[in-house]
């Protein structure tokens, strides 16, 4: 097995773990058992837990910027980019599902989790967004920024995470109908500035 | 233990049920909706079994009194609110800053979040379309000429639920400066209105194109 496909056995591992035993009862051989991995081989990657729980948020991250870019790559056109990015944002739970048995079994562990990486999802939002978001007039006239518009899309699809009623999986439609309309009907976008 | 006909029957004082509401929301806090039991009820709510049960049946029926108190709250607030500022232009406003301001008013909910988040999750996800529909009907008068609602895109239900959700965000997830966010949605959405142009005039899609800015 390469380095790579180690390293994301053992958080795959850690990840299905951490749902059966929750954070606190979570140790290093739980997390060898679950991942199929020597002792041996997880000390080479990792010193400790918290180690491991680090690791597995960077690569939750990391997973969410690589699945958006490539829902983007596949349709780059500019009108499709927020239902693009929203659904892709969306489809996260599908792609890995242990994120989603978490969001269940240790919502706590879930939630907190967000909360230290909402600046960092906004930030992924702001790279794919900011060229769709720039020139509507909540930003144009000033009272909001990129960022902030981010972080509301972004606060919608995290709910539809975690309060998924009937309709959460049609929360990215949702968006990005109500933005096109508003977008459509509001001031005029502006025409070329000096 | 004497059993009361309904002559014979003492009046407890009027507030009773409320006194138990308020004692099932602190207990609902600290057990969570699926553990918490009707002695859990009567120990917070500091009343004895008989009284417990001269006004509920059950569990169930209890968890509902807390829901109906939870939504007669919510509509209040949202009343005094308009009441204070009753101009259309301002509802959306008004009534998302009426609601950021709910864990105020539910500190027992607000711990639940912190200690049971699995049961505030539930309780959230089964109440959400009880909640939205409360929520439109605030709404509804301003929605109803909002362009994602003339053009059929979205109903004011929808409109109401993408903002649900917003708000319930900051009780959930919690950041520095989100107990503000409602000032945030609301310039947004004024942004958008106050020049807005009457939906039909305007092609669909004719102005929705991004410009690409160079």
């Amino acid at each position: 097995m390469s380095a790579v496909s180690t390293v994301e056995a053992i958080l795959e591992g850690a990840a299905r773990a951490l749902g059966h035993r929750g954070v606190q009862k979570l140790s290093m051989s739980d997390i060898c058992d679950e991942a199929g991995v020597s002792r041996g081989t997880l000390y080479r990657y990792f010193k400790s837990k918290d180690d491991v729980l680090e690791a597995l948020s960077q690569h939750v991250l990391e997973s969410m910027a690589v699945i958006i870019q490539e829902a983007v790559d596949e349709r780059p056109a500019l009108e499709d980019r927020l239902r693009v990015v929203l659904t892709a944002m969306m489809s996260f739970t599908d792609r890995l599902p242990y994120t989603m048995a978490l969001v269940q079994t240790e919502p706590a562990f879930s939630l907190a989790f967000f909360r230290r990486s909402m600046a960092s999802y906004r930030v992924i939002l702001e790279r794919f967004l900011s060229p769709v978001l720039a020139d509507s007039a909540p930003v144009r006239s000033g009272v909001v920024t990129i960022g902030d518009l981010c972080e509301l899309f972004e606060r919608v699809v995290l709910s539809a995470y975690v309060i998924r009623d009937g309709d959460a999986g049609s929360v990215p439609d949702l968006l990005a109908d109500m933005w096109g309309a508003l977008v459509a009907h509001g001031p005029p976008q502006a025409t070329a500035t000096a | 233990m004497r059993h009361l006909g309904y002559r014979g029957r003492v009046q407890p004082p009027p507030d009773t049920a409320d006194v138990i509401v308020e004692g099932a929301m602190r207990a609902l806090a600290r057990h969570g909706t699926s553990r918490v039991s009707m002695t859990d009820i009567c120990r917070e709510a500091r009343v004895s079994r008989g009284t417990l049960y001269r006004y509920f049946s059950n569990r169930e029926d209890v968890l509902d009194a807390v829901n109906r108190r939870i939504a007669s709250t919510m509509r209040s607030s949202f009343d005094e609110a308009i009441a204070a500022d009753p101009r259309p232009e301002a509802r959306l406003r008004v009534v998302l800053h009426a609601m950021i301001g709910f864990p105020q008013q539910f500190p027992h909910m607000t711990r639940l979040i912190e200690h049971e988040p699995s049961s505030a999750l539930a309780f959230l996800s089964r109440e959400m379309p009880r909640l939205v529909t409360t929520l439109t009907e605030y709404l509804e008068p301003i929605f109803e000429t909002a362009p994602p609602v003339v053009d059929g895109l979205l109903s004011p239900e929808q409109l109401s639920e993408i903002f649900q959700r917003l708000i319930t965000s900051t009780f959930l997830i919690p950041t520095p400066g989100s107990e503000r966010l409602d000032e945030r949605i609301s310039d947004m959405w004024d942004s958008f209105m106050t020049t807005t142009r009457p939906p039909k005039q305007v092609r669909a899609r004719s102005t929705a194109r991004p410009r690409i800015s160079a």
